[in-house]
């Protein structure tokens, strides 16, 4: 009688027992791969499913708004799908003489193109609800190239039959997924015009402005004059309650030529660590602001060119949060961040001397 | 995944905050309702609140 201790590595040269170890060896060594192929290209192409109903949702979503509330034109829908397939040609970047005006201008280019596709999409449309399009169109677009550029990388890995192609792919897939989710979630905020967690800087910079007469200085960007202290303060945001951040480089360089701020701070919603708090302030120094980095640029430039010093005041939030409704936790921290900036005055400057303010993020929501 | 824990959604809250006694009330949020615009009438003074913030709270 074999007894099961004998089976399971009582004899060596027990044939039974070579044929167990061996052909798992063998298999595994000829088809490994292709196994872990199967396994991690099954997780792949949930998300990719996932991606495609967000893609799809967001658009859909988009299309259903400008025909059940502004009395879209009846092509609205073809322009949609149509404009998700736009791309941009960045500049050569081994330009000797700079590239930072070509990006500027090719951003604005298109900014200012789909602004006018968007006033084409229906009749009636306020300013208000042209910027939220927008900002939807935007978010919709984003869905559309995620989604093709990530089925792009598994359907070329999975034709080749090449398993080290799908690797970074299936490192990368949740923080992908964070980010779709994140834009997926900022929808319904965008179309119902609710202020995002982004939006904290023009949120605190709108309050100080409240009682002061406010003028247009760049596009989409107002500035409000106040005194605190005995020091004169200039403060910047871009016009609410609109969707959108205004352009905080032309105007920090005009007013820097105008007004000759002797500091300048800047206020920010910045990405949290994992581990961080949610809504934790924290300060720095430098240009506390976002986005393609040409209104960086143009902020670094005339600050270090009049020696100005640069200040940031950064609250701490999630992809997820910058880009969604503003939490209760975001929200609550406007007082602070400002209590903090009129610190930040009162310490580095001197009675007489002025400050500029500058509140940065999307506007949705805030007034001024 | 294993470890990530389902979030509830936010429900939209404005916090509206009377200029001149200073009582604040919170109500769910309608569309176009703006933060620090001018919205319903205090209760007791009768003038009209400001929107002091508008955020959202996970669903109980």
């Amino acid at each position: 009688m074999v007894s099961p201790d004998s089976l399971f590595g009582g004899e060596s040269s027990n044939p039974i027992m070579w044929i167990i170890w061996i052909v798992p060896i063998v298999i595994l060594l000829f088809y490994g791969q292709r196994i872990q192929l199967k396994i991690t290209s099954g997780e792949i192409s949930k998300s990719i499913e996932k991606l495609e109903k967000y893609k799809d949702e967001s658009k859909r979503e988009l299309i259903r708004h400008l025909q059940k509330n502004l009395g879209a034109t009846p092509d609205a829908a073809k322009k949609v799908e149509l404009f998700l397939e736009y791309f941009t040609v960045m500049p050569v970047d081994i330009d000797p003489n700079g590239i930072m005006p070509k990006i500027r201008h090719l951003v604005r280019s298109r900014e200012d193109y789909t602004r006018a596709q968007v006033r084409m999409l229906a009749a009636n449309m306020t300013p208000l609800e042209q910027s939220k399009v927008q900002n939807i169109l935007e978010v919709a677009a984003s869905l559309h190239l995620m989604h093709k550029i990530v089925r792009h990388l598994f359907l070329t890995a999975k034709k080749q039959n090449n398993f080290p192609l799908i690797l970074p792919l299936q490192m990368m897939i949740p923080f992908i997924m964070e980010q779709a989710g994140a834009l997926k979630d900022a929808v319904p905020a965008l179309r119902q015009g609710q202020p995002l967690g982004d939006g904290i800087g023009p949120m605190v910079v709108g309050k100080m402005m409240l009682k002061s007469q406010k003028k247009t200085v760049a596009f989409e960007t107002v500035c409000g004059e106040a005194d605190y202290e005995k020091r004169h303060l200039h403060l910047l945001k871009a016009e609410g309650p609109a969707a959108t951040v205004g352009r905080p480089g032309d105007a920090v360089e005009i007013l820097v030529a105008e007004k000759k701020p002797d500091i300048i701070i800047m206020i920010d919603a910045a990405l949290k660590l994992e581990g961080e708090t949610s809504g934790s302030v924290a300060q720095g120094f430098g240009a506390a602001i976002g986005g393609i980095g040409t209104d960086r640029y143009q902020i670094e430039e005339v600050a270090t060119k009049n020696n100005i010093p640069v200040y940031a005041v950064v609250v701490k939030q999630s992809v997820k949060e910058a880009i969604t409704l503003m939490t209760k936790e975001i929200a609550d921290k406007a007082d602070e961040v400002e209590s903090q900036v009129r610190q930040i005055i009162l310490e580095n400057t001197v009675p007489g001397q002025s400050a500029l303010v500058v509140g940065v993020g999307n506007t949705l929501g805030v007034t001024q | 995944m294993i470890f990530s824990k389902k979030e509830k959604p936010l429900v939209a809250y404005t916090l509206e905050k009377c200029p001149s006694c200073g009582k604040e009330s919170k109500r769910k949020f309608k569309e176009g309702d703006f933060l620090f615009a001018e919205s319903s009438q205090c209760d007791k003074c009768k003038t009209p609140m400001n929107i002091e913030k508008i955020f959202g709270e996970p669903t109980a």
